[in-house]
């Protein structure tokens, strides 16, 4: 069985990757902490070389790790910006990996090219509207009590589980 | 649950623990993606109750360079309101290899569009059938997706191989009383002059015999016409364990489930009436019949015909009941051979049934498989000799044998062994 193999797919994944490691590299360059930068420019390289790899649970690894990377950059006093623009690059890069298997073993057809424009379309829509409301509550200071903050996080925690047990009955 | 949510989920809530933790509210905004990816998807979800999906399976069989090609095209149309995502799954039947298209669909439906699922595979033959499609429905993202089986039958029957042997005269010992083409050394209706006899009332007058009837006065002579009729044959496939042997992917059961279906399509388009049976560890029966109907039943039957391959031993060839064909008729065995199988050829003729062995060769078959050594050579001569003396006991009881190698044709062997004349061979 042939893999079909999409150009457009593969610069975009490309483009994705190389701008994830990009942010995380300068957030953790501007802290001056430059083992983070080697393992975020690593963990580009890792995922590079397995974009095509036959199991998926690679990209989910990938995804877990950048976002960890992202966290312990934020952790370690770097600028948070570049460190939550790596967090949404690392979600489009993962989803676009998963699109890549996903499609594989599709024929290119109008069909298939319908399907991959709607997902396209959906993703840079999820990725742009959630670094817009992150950085938005970058720039607007919320002087939040702890507690709010960790009872508006225990509030997400059960509305996290709502939705799973939803998805759960959905089946 | 996709295994993107389960990583999302995971994903969010470990920020947000980490968050808390460390007390650090940015580390919480680096979920907000995920939460947007999230939300995304379940926005974009279609409505599982107004979710209206059809299915159509289309067959078509082709044959190319003895390769038997079945192409399947699914079409998926979505007869609900709203657009939907959709991922079509295709599973292959057992012992089938794709030669062309793809098992798997994604596309992107609007209201009242389709899309279509189209692939080829070869296969031996068989029965296949399909009841369902499995599709998976639902956002773009892959969050919320649901399962579903759409109805989309469809069934095909995949025959042996049939190789045209030409009509040749046949000359079997005894022939049914049913218009056909053996004469039948009997008097009657035909186009060969047979004799002469008196006249009886109700003799068509244009078969009176003047020149006789002019020797002899006051008596009238008609000429008689050698009547023909049509042959009884039975077929006995032997579909037992220790019969198959495979090299590659040629298989020796499979030339000779194609020899039998080649044979009862000459003797069927001959005329004839041709009973199947197919011996093993389950006995499949197609009794006597004539016509399409009966070659139909006999594909159906040869199309399904096994080597069963769980362990368990075959039925010994005694068992073979042979009172399944009328007394008198021929019989043709394509078996190739085993140790105990004399008694069933000496059953046989004690019936009375005239009986032609067809033994596709195992030692010519299995050549590619030999090492050229001296000890293999050796093993080789010595099978041989087995099997020459094995097939010379069966010769002996009067049962014409071929030998048959089963990269030589067939119909040579056949024509040659079954157009003697009536005191010979068979």
């Amino acid at each position: 069985m042939n893999k079909q193999s999409c150009p457009f797919r593969e610069t975009l994944f490309d483009a994705s990757l190389s701008l994830l490691v990009l942010s995380l590299c300068a957030a953790y360059i501007m802290a001056g902490r430059w083992p983070g930068a080697l393992c975020a420019a690593s963990l580009g390289g890792l995922w590079f070389l397995t974009r095509n790899h036959d199991q998926r649970w690679y990209s989910h690894i990938y995804l877990l790790l950048s976002l960890a990377l992202a966290a312990a950059a934020i952790m370690t006093h770097a600028q948070p910006v570049p460190a939550i623009l790596a967090a949404g690059l690392s979600l489009v890069t993962w989803d676009l990996n998963l699109l890549m298997y996903d499609l594989r073993s599709s024929l290119p057809k109008e069909s298939t090219k319908r399907y991959e424009q709607r997902h396209l379309q959906s993703v840079a829509m999820a990725s742009i509207v959630g670094l817009l409301i992150a950085l938005m509550g970058r720039l607007v200071p919320l002087n939040l009590p702890f507690i709010v903050l960790v009872v508006l996080i225990l509030l997400s925690l059960f509305a996290l589980d709502k939705f799973w047990r939803i998805l759960n009955r959905s089946r | 649950m996709t295994d993107r949510v389960r990583v999302l989920c995971l994903a969010v809530l470990g920020l947000l623990v980490t968050a808390m933790i460390t007390r650090s509210g940015d580390v919480a905004w680096l979920s907000l993606p995920l939460l947007a990816y999230l939300g995304i998807g379940l926005w974009q979800s279609p409505d599982r109750q107004k979710l209206r999906l059809n299915a159509a399976r289309t067959l078509e069989q082709t044959r190319l360079d003895g390769r038997v090609l079945v192409n399947t095209t699914v079409t998926i149309e979505n007869s609900s309101p709203e657009p939907v995502s959709v991922c079509v799954t295709e599973m292959l039947p057992e012992n089938a290899a794709q030669m062309d298209g793809s098992l798997t669909e994604w596309a992107y439906l609007q209201p009242s569009t389709s899309a279509v699922l189209n692939y080829t595979f070869t296969t031996t033959r068989g029965d296949f059938a399909w009841e369902k499609i499995h599709v998976t429905a639902g956002d773009p993202l892959g969050i919320i997706s649901n399962t579903i089986s759409l109805p989309a039958r469809g069934d095909i029957q995949v025959r042996p191989s049939i190789h045209k042997f030409k009509a040749f005269p046949l000359r079997p010992r005894s022939t049914l009383h049913s218009p056909g083409s053996i004469p039948a050394r009997l008097g009657g209706s035909g186009t060969d002059f047979y004799g002469v006899r008196e006249y009886h009332a109700g003799d068509p007058l244009r078969w009176l015999d003047w020149h006789q009837t002019a020797r002899h006065p006051y008596k009238f002579f008609t000429r008689e016409f050698e009547q023909e009729e049509i042959a009884e044959i039975g077929l006995i496939l032997d579909a037992r364990q220790s019969m198959e042997l495979r090299v590659g992917d040629e298989s020796l059961f499979e030339h000779g489930v194609n020899a039998a279906a080649s044979l009862a399509e000459m003797f069927i388009h001959q005329g004839h009436r041709v009973s199947l049976m197919v011996f093993g560890k389950r006995t499949s029966i197609a009794f006597p019949g004539y016509g399409k109907t009966q070659l139909h039943r006999i594909m159906n039957c040869l199309s399904r015909a096994r080597v069963e391959t769980d362990g368990q031993s075959s039925p010994h060839i005694d068992f073979l009941p042979i009172r399944m064909f009328p007394g008198r008729s021929m019989i043709i065995v394509i078996s190739p051979l085993a140790s105990g199988d004399l008694s069933l050829y000496q059953r046989l003729r004690a019936s009375g049934y005239q009986t032609l062995l067809i033994s596709p060769n195992p030692i010519e078959f299995s050549r590619p498989l030999q090492p050229d050594d001296l000890y293999t050579r050796q093993a080789v001569r010595t099978v041989r000799i087995e099997r020459l003396l094995r097939l010379n006991s069966i010769a002996g009881l009067q049962v014409k044998v071929i030998d048959w190698n089963v990269n030589q044709p067939l119909f040579p062997l056949v024509r040659n062994a079954l157009t003697r004349s009536r005191g010979q061979g068979v």
